[in-house]
């Protein structure tokens, strides 16, 4: 129970002051994991040690860590996000979906994934 | 020294300079001698049939996957050549020659499909996505392998294979499932689930498919995955090669296996072994047989470079007791920046196949060519395996030469040049009719998983709503029309035919400077000069092609097939020719492959993988030249089955098939979908 709460918040940037009670929290998954999806049988694998970056209006507001089962709960003012990964490509973009939206009070969840590449 | 002895040496330190210019050193290689592991014939293994007593019945799973990909190219590639024709035919490309090839369609027929998979072997196998189109033909014969079943017919489209419907017993009854066998019987392994106990047999995928006119031997290639009974990876994972021991593929075949868990190289930092040798691809030069793979580390995101191995051909076709093979890791080999490096390990290296018996390379002891490309993560993100920009305007021309060492002692030289090509990158999802509409059982007919999964009203033998029939538990009635995904940015089918190289991927275009849409790049590259002859883009406004695999003859006449799908357009068997002197000329979806509903397989919908869902699609069409004909085969969607024949006896009332979603009549068959899924494949020949 401890490690499904356990995360890794980074504070890198001003969070406001309505942060205690609105955030985020969810799973990220990398997949496909095998090369062909079968119905009976997982195609993802939770995404650990992956860290995302949350933004408004182009600054950083925070960043969270997956724990070891690829979760992550982050607080957040309430707002649209964009979220990407440290390394934010040149073109294009690398994490889906790449926003959020924060309700004030509320702590919602959204899940995000990475290509692993395995076809 | 006289003037031409010195021409001569000039010319030779010339050539020298050249090679070493684009020659990368360091590749690293062993040598090893493959023992044949045993034989097999294309017939039905043992089996206990499926049925109402099965511990499996449910193959439905309750828990939520999550999975999604990076988005697509956010830039434009402006394709303003190729406006659309009208709804299901383009024009053609810009050079206003007339074209060398013009295609006569011979025939087609549909190939295997998601019922043939799922019932074969009394029904102990899953439902798989997507089926990765393996095909070949000679000799009068079509084989034709999908994830995870195998068929041979003549040229006309008849199963040769025996017919085993009345043996094939599901639920009670016998299934014609048009004499398709399993690959796990064909390579010699326990069913892929037993449904009695639920016992898991070996995971086998990828399959590809070579004919080898030199030798007149059948070559399909798999890769497997040992599992525990449970079903769990142990992570070991070999390359079955299956070659038939005559001309005629129906008889004996020899099987060969590659253990390829732990050849990748670290690359460093996160990417430690074991390795999964994915996306196995092949082919063949005078002397050698090829498979190339992509090594990616079991236990976490990265890449450990793609993976040559290279055979004897002839020891192969001999069924000799072992055969020479020589495996060399492209990582570091591609003078290109990365994040592990001022170098890019090779990524999808698809090895050339050439037509007939006189189109081979034969310069420097037997040369065998392969294309690759680096706008993938796995080529510029090797260590972090995301984070890069999906775009590129190169490709990767890789020579191996001396290749007739591999009968005597393999001493293989591999090198590669960058090729400067015009710009191409990650495509958008395709988009099929209807695609983001709330699947509903009255205004959406063509996909009859995602209505039952919203419906809430439909009274079923499992109660009232139409989702009990799938889930125990309710999901969210939120499910939509899905958009299939396209492939990324690597390399698909490449041909050594002519003198040149051919070679087709996919990329984000913008035709007629309209929206983003998925299309396809090509390139005919002339190796010797390591020049690119000829490129250019295919796609079409309101169209999504993917998944192009190139055939071509000897005299240089080719087709390349792909998908179409598009707003109005459900996904299709598709083509046009191709050659050296016009590029790529008209298009248009293959007669009888045209798509007659929606995708439909339960990697769209959310309460089967999670959110967001990626609807799998591919993962590459195939195509083979057979004397001066080309046969090529795509996936497509080979029927409409309607929401109440879907449900049939299990909606209240209702009457058919006694296996849900199959639209396979009171007769029980034969179908061309399941409950899960309704992929099929089209195969056809023309006389490009």
């Amino acid at each position: 129970m401890l490690l499904t709460v356990l995360v890794v918040l980074t504070a890198a940037g001003s969070a406001g002051a309505s942060t205690n009670s609105s955030g985020l929290w969810g799973e990220v998954k990398r997949g496909p994991v095998t090369p062909v999806c079968v119905a009976e049988q997982p195609c993802y694998a939770p995404a650990k040690g992956v860290t995302l970056v949350f933004l408004r209006s182009g600054v950083i507001v925070r960043r969270a860590t997956t724990n070891d089962l690829g979760r992550y709960r982050v607080r957040l003012p309430a707002g649209t996000y964009s979220v990407r990964l440290p390394q934010k490509p040149a073109i294009g973009r690398d994490l889906e979906p790449v926003q959020a939206r924060v309700r004030a009070g509320r702590y919602a969840r959204v899940d995000f994934s990475i290509d692993t590449g395995i076809r | 020294m006289t003037g031409s002895t010195f021409r001569r040496w000039a010319l030779a330190f010339a050539v020298t300079f050249a090679f070493a210019a684009w020659s990368v050193a360091g590749a690293a290689a062993d040598n090893r001698q493959l023992p044949r592991s045993g034989t097999g014939t294309i017939q039905t293994g043992a089996f206990t049939p499926s049925g109402s007593g099965d511990v499996t019945l449910d193959e439905f799973p309750g828990a939520a996957d999550n999975e999604g990909s990076p988005d697509s190219y956010g830039g434009s590639i402006v394709n303003r050549s190729l406006s659309s024709g009208g709804v299901f035919a383009g024009v053609p490309t810009t050079t206003g020659k007339k074209a060398k090839s013009n295609p006569q369609f011979v025939s087609g027929f549909e190939g295997l499909n998601f019922y043939q998979q799922r019932y074969a072997r009394g029904g102990n196998q899953f439902s798989v996505e997507p089926p990765d189109q393996g095909m070949c033909a000679g000799n009068g014969y079509v084989v034709e392998a999908v994830n995870d079943v195998l068929n041979v017919y003549d040229t006309s489209g008849n199963s040769v294979l025996p017919d085993n419907t009345s043996t094939n017993i599901v639920a009670g009854f016998p299934r014609n499932v048009n004499h398709a066998v399993d690959l796990n019987s064909f390579y010699g392994y326990p069913p892929a689930i037993n449904r009695s106990t639920g016992v898991r047999g070996q995971f086998v995928t990828d399959p590809t498919c070579l004919y080898d006119a030199a030798t007149q031997r059948f070559f399909v290639t798999v890769l497997t995955l040992e599992t525990t009974p449970s079903g769990a990876f142990t992570t070991v994972n070999h390359l079955d090669t299956a070659v038939s021991q005559t001309s005629n593929p129906t008889g004996s075949w020899n099987i060969y296996r590659t253990d390829v868990t732990n050849d990748g190289t670290n690359t460093g930092g996160t990417n430690p072994g074991p390795y999964l040798g994915d996306y196995p691809h092949i082919g063949a030069d005078a002397n050698g047989y090829y498979i190339t793979t992509n090594a990616y580390p079991w236990c976490c995101n990265g890449f450990s470079g793609a993976q040559i191995y290279a055979y004897s051909k002839a020891q192969l076709a001999a069924g000799a007791p072992l055969v020479n093979m020589q495996h060399i890791d492209t990582s570091g080999m591609v003078n290109a920046p990365s994040d592990a490096g001022p170098t890019q390990p090779g990524f999808t290296v698809w090895p050339a196949q050439s037509p007939g018996t006189g189109s081979f390379a034969t310069a420097n002891n037997g040369t065998e060519y392969f294309l690759s490309s680096n706008a993938a993560d796995e080529a510029t993100h090797p260590k972090a395996g995301t984070g890069g920009s999906y775009v590129s305007n190169q490709i990767v021309q890789w020579t191996l030469t001396n290749t007739a060492s591999l009968n005597s002692v393999p001493a293989l030289s591999l090198s590669n040049k960058i090729l400067g090509v015009n710009t191409y990158a990650l495509p958008p999802k395709q988009q099929q009719p209807g695609s983001g509409t709330t699947a509903d059982k009255t205004t959406t007919p063509g996909v009859p998983q995602g209505d039952c999964i919203n419906d809430t009203t439909t009274s079923t033998i499992a109660g009232v709503g139409c989702w009990r029939l799938l889930f125990g538990g309710q999901p969210a009635h939120n499910e939509v029309i899905s958009r299939p995904d396209s492939n990324d940015t690597r390399m698909q089918q490449v041909m050594y035919a002519n003198g040149k190289l051919w070679g087709a991927l996919d990329t984000a275009l913008n035709p007629d400077s309209g929206p983003q849409r998925a299309g396809i790049a090509w390139y005919i590259v002339k190796p010797d000069a390591g020049k690119v002859a000829l490129q250019g883009y295919l796609g079409s406004t309101g169209h999504d092609f993917t998944y192009p695999a190139i055939g071509v003859t000897a005299s240089g006449r080719g087709i390349m097939a792909f998908t179409d799908t598009g707003n109005a357009t459900n996904p299709s068997a598709a083509y046009a020719s191709i050659d050296a002197n016009a590029g790529i000329g008209e298009w248009n979806d293959v007669p009888g492959g045209l798509g007659a509903a929606q995708d439909d397989g339960f990697t769209s919908y959310k309460a089967q993988v999670g959110n967001p869902p990626r609807t799998r699609w591919g993962d590459y069409g195939a195509a083979a030249v057979d004397g001066n004909s080309i046969w090529i085969a795509s996936e497509y969607i080979a029927q409409a089955c309607t929401y109440t024949d879907w449900g049939g006896p299990f909606f209240t009332g209702g009457t058919g098939d006694n296996l849900l979603g199959t639209c396979a009549g009171a007769s029980h068959g034969p179908g061309k979908r399941a409950a899960l899924g309704n992929w099929s494949t089209h195969v056809s020949k023309f006389t490009p």
